[in-house]
């Protein structure tokens, strides 16, 4: 076929290709390539050479887990230790409670009827996407200096909880709304109260978008920088914060490495993500 | 006396939009006998699935009520309803095994494990399908996953079954298989069904009575030879087989018996068992199948209607013709194809066309 | 039976789970997202009309000083007659202008590279969908600082250019302009593809057919038929790229150095350090923020219009 593609005047009998010749546009294919050269060139460069083993940053010196070894055993082990354990626990905690929030909320604008205020409600919901994060972030640092809040971990987890709302939001509701109401009544026609038609029947079906959901705002909270950066209090980090500032020190090989790592973990939680959400369409 | 096992009383409803609030039905009442095959009939849109809905509770009434063997249901929710039903699409719950599916109920009725699984068997038993006990609903088949549909709701033992044009997503040939198995399963089980149906043929082969809905409204209740020999109105008489619907005015004659006039004067005798306002615009209804079609013959009767073969579509058993008589009337008539007259027709050909008047019925507007 | 028929006549017959429940489920939105982010916004707004103490936070007067310093230059000591004060519109026009070329660019790739998805066999469709999805959930600053890390003046494209001999000295790409565009470009560039390629993939292909039995040439039917069908895509890839680019702050703030400010670097300095300014970085904030909700505003109206168009 790609052979009848790169030549159009060749063939045109069969209706399969006279389609693809209607469809086809000479180097769309490869912008294509293009595009995805430009996504990936620099992820894959950074995880190279974050297994070099020159001292020197770019000449290449041979393979090596050298700084893989720095970052769990080097002098900025410790800090960076803490960092991660600081962004594990508040996307695990802001990841289940927005998800849990964002459940609920999927439930009432999915399956509830119209209601006065119901689109208000869907832009609050959608709010966090829509305020860029710079002002979000501008605007809960004055918050919690107004109100005369603590800045540390529960700050930073306040806020994340906030914008991890709608990345939860929007798998659950679209699974919810691909799940036909048609099985709820079945339930209630068998004798199942509500409760027990969301917990035998919605709840099941809706897991996979949950679930997704879920790792959705898990990588959300742990990626985010810049709402940190303004509500952490001082001497707090997380990985996000602690890769800023050490980069602003100057890349060392070792951020190469974090980074080589951190986008392993997004990839894989992304991957899964996919495969849960494929997983529910095919039921 | 029958025992009445549904009692649709005055039912209203009205979905309130804002600008033009819509009414789906208009006051219907009628009962449904215990133990009876009853069909409610109807062009989508005549409010017969809003009429189910209603009975299974998944919609609220306007107004009027429901009764159950003599207790009011209207304000029950349909988890508290003795009523189940099958789905058009099924609705099997695509996370649990076909024997938990057929369970599901039994054990919201708080049945012991012994009982529901004993009535789950017995019900695979029923619809033949014991071993797919532990299959997934997307494992089964289109025909397979409609008899799981019904057999899960029959599992509770329902007062009512409710089904909502359950056949409409199988192809021809399991449709009709399906339509005696669903009728054998009815008088096996004796448990009260009320099918929703659009389709006539279906209606009629399968129903022990039929409501035929439009526009919000009953047009007519009645067994199927009822509803197709004797329809009351145009509407009952169209939707209902193939129909010549011709206007008319009458004159009463003494017995009982009374004259018709078509538009071209031809006059007809016609026996009338009700009495007739002649001053209002009547119309007479015959199916194809009575009228008798033979080429001109030399000296045809007087009073004989003629007219001339329009167009001729061969059907397999039977060929249909249309012909016509004049400017106002012209008549669709079925003549069968073992007949020596079917070879003699022709279009543009001039014919006798003689009336069964037996057959004949007065419609109401 | 009768137990069952003995329940209250309150309760309703009602098909949906939740009806009765909506407001108890959608409590907790309405109170996190006012709370955490309505409210802050309001105070915000309220920040941005009280008085700097310099000694870091605010004093509680009204006053108009932080646009005031926006938009007036007073001269040094601010009893000179008011004129424009380019400093910060400047700032917000190279803002505006680099947004704009990010998205322009975006859009150059992003659409072609949609269409291609969109019109590739399923198998690949799928496979491809996921590669776009990776990057837009990969980490932002990991992303800029491999960015960064690419295009420094030692960095791998110019430790190569060098070794092979076709420059003699580093190009210099790190703290320029064209370093920030590059970085929005690269960091914005899924959110360009992913909402054309779902339009796209909508798109009926029999219309490009019927345009082509109509006498349209290739490039007349892209432009007459296709891309007025995925429209609604392709402003929505726009949006997406263009707000989050005008408040960027990672791109400006690692690869343009301290020559390249847009408006997120401009906001960030008033909070960070001594000389922190809050009511004028809430003020710049706001007018960030009044900005950006008028773009959607706009695009929210048109897209109802084009919907009952439609119907």
């Amino acid at each position: 076929m790609p052979a009848t593609k790169r030549n159009p005047r060749h063939g045109g009998i069969e209706m399969a290709r006279a389609t693809e010749k209607v469809k086809w546009y000479p180097g769309f294919r490869e912008i294509t390539l293009a595009c995805f050269f430009i996504l990936y060139a620099p992820l894959i460069i950074v995880m190279i050479y974050s297994f070099n083993a020159s001292q020197s940053i770019t000449i290449w010196g041979g393979f090596s887990l050298h700084w893989y070894e720095k970052v769990f055993y080097g002098v900025e082990a410790a800090k960076f230790k803490t960092a991660t354990v600081n962004s594990l626990i508040i996307a695990v905690m802001a990841a289940i409670v927005s998800t849990v929030i964002a459940t609920a909320a999927a439930l009432a604008m999915v399956r509830g009827k119209a209601f006065k205020g119901k689109s208000l409600t869907f832009g609050l919901i959608n709010l966090p996407l829509m305020v860029p994060e710079i002002v979000t972030a501008v605007a809960t640092l004055i918050f919690f200096s107004v109100i005369g809040f603590d800045r540390g971990l529960l700050s930073i987890l306040l806020a994340h909880i906030v914008f991890c709302i709608p990345f939860a939001y929007l798998p659950i509701s679209a699974r919810l709304q691909g799940i036909s109401s048609i099985y709820e009544q079945a339930g209630r026609d068998l004798y199942a109260t509500p409760g027990q038609t969301f917990r035998l029947i919605l709840f099941p079906l809706m897991v996979p978008g949950i679930l997704s959901g879920f790792l959705l705002a898990f990588i959300i909270s742990l990626d985010d920088f810049i709402i940190t950066n303004f509500v952490k209090g001082a001497g707090v980090e997380t990985l996000p914060t602690a890769i800023f500032g050490a980069v602003k020190q100057g890349i060392k090989p070792n951020i190469m490495a974090i980074s080589t790592l951190m986008l392993t973990v997004s990839i894989v939680l992304v991957s899964i993500s996919y495969l849960i959400s494929r997983m529910g369409r095919q039921e | 006396m029958t025992k009445i096992a549904l009692h649709i009383d005055h039912i209203v409803k009205v979905y309130p939009h804002r600008h033009h609030p819509v009414t789906a039905l208009k006051e219907v009442s009628f009962d449904i006998h215990d133990n009876e095959f009853f069909t409610l009939l109807g062009p989508s849109g005549c409010g017969k699935t809003t009429l189910l809905r209603i009975i299974a509770g998944f919609e609220e009434i306007t107004a009027g009520q429901v009764r159950l063997y003599g207790d009011d249901i209207s304000t029950l929710a349909p988890h508290q309803r003795p009523v189940n039903t099958v789905f058009q699409q099924y609705a099997l719950f695509p996370h649990l095994t076909v024997a938990d599916n057929v369970a599901f109920g039994l054990k919201r009725l708080g049945q012991s494990a012994d009982e529901v699984k004993a009535r789950t068997a017995a019900m695979l038993d029923l619809i033949q399908m014991t071993e797919y006990g532990q299959r997934k609903p997307h494992e089964l088949s289109g025909g397979q996953q409609q008899r799981v549909a019904l057999a899960r709701a029959l599992a509770p033992a329902p007062k009512v079954l409710l089904l909502d044009e359950p056949l409409s997503a199988l192809d021809l040939k399991l449709r009709q298989a399906m339509r005696e198995e669903l009728k054998a399963i009815q008088k096996q089980t004796g448990i009260t069904f009320v099918f929703v149906t659009h389709d006539q043929e279906e209606a009629l082969a399968m129903s022990d009575r039929i409501a035929v809905m439009s526009n919000g409204e009953v047009q007519q209740i009645g067994s199927p030879q009822d509803i197709y020999n004797n329809p009351r109105n145009h509407f009952v008489a169209n939707f209902i087989g193939e129909a010549n619907i011709l206007d008319v005015t009458a004159e009463p004659m003494r017995g009982g018996k009374c004259r018709v006039k078509l538009a071209n004067g031809t006059a007809i005798p016609l026996e009338i068992d009700h009495a007739i306002d002649a001053a209002k615009p009547l119309s007479i209804m015959i199916r194809p199948e009575h009228l008798s079609i033979k080429p001109v013959g030399k000296k045809p009767p007087k009073s004989a209607l003629i007219g001339t073969v329009q167009d001729l579509s061969y059907l397999g058993t039977d060929t249909q013709l249309h012909v016509r008589v004049d400017d106002r009337i012209s008549l669709l008539a079925r003549v069968q194809n073992d007949t020596s007259v079917e070879g003699a027709l022709k279009p543009g050909q001039s014919v006798q066309i003689d009336m069964n008047l037996n057959a004949i019925r007065m419609l109401d507007h | 039976m009768a137990g069952l028929l003995s329940s209250s006549p309150a309760n309703k017959a009602e098909a949906s789970i939740v009806e009765g429940r909506v407001g108890l489920l959608l409590l907790p939105s309405w109170v996190v997202i006012g709370i955490l982010l309505v409210v802050p916004v309001l105070i915000m707004f309220v920040y941005s009309f009280l008085t700097q103490d310099f000694r870091g936070g605010v004093i509680w007067t009204f006053t108009l000083e932080a646009y005031d310093q926006f938009f007036l230059d007073r001269g040094l000591f601010g009893d000179e007659p008011p004129q424009i004060e380019w400093t910060y519109l400047l700032i917000f026009w190279r803002s505006f202008i680099q947004a704009l070329f990010a998205m322009i660019f975006c859009l150059l790739i992003g659409f072609p590279t949609a269409y291609f998805m969109a019109t590739s066999p399923p198998q690949s469709r799928s496979m491809l969908l996921f590669l776009v999805t990776i990057p837009y959930w990969v980490n932002l600053l990991i992303r800029t600082v491999s960015m960064k890390f690419l295009i420094r003046d030692t960095g791998p494209i110019n430790e190569w250019l060098l070794a092979m001999g076709m420059i003699d000295e580093p190009i210099r790409m790190i703290n320029t302009a064209f370093a920030v565009q590059l970085g929005l470009f690269y960091s914005y560039l899924p959110f360009m593809v992913l909402p054309i390629y779902a339009s796209i993939e909508r798109y009926n292909f029999v219309l490009s057919e019927a345009a082509a039995d109509l006498y349209t040439g290739r490039w007349s039917t892209l432009f007459r038929v296709v891309i007025p069908s995925v429209k609604p895509g392709i402003i929505a890839g726009c949006i997406l790229v263009f707000i989050p680019s005008l408040g960027a702050f990672l791109a400006p703030d690692l690869l343009g150095g301290a020559k390249n400010f847009m408006i997120g670097s401009l906001v960030e300095e008033q909070f960070k350090g001594q000389a922190g300014d809050w009511p004028f970085g809430a003020a710049v904030s706001m007018i960030l923020l009044t900005i950006i909700m008028g773009i959607l505003l706009v695009y929210a109206r048109n897209q109802t219009q084009s919907t009952s168009r439609g119907h």
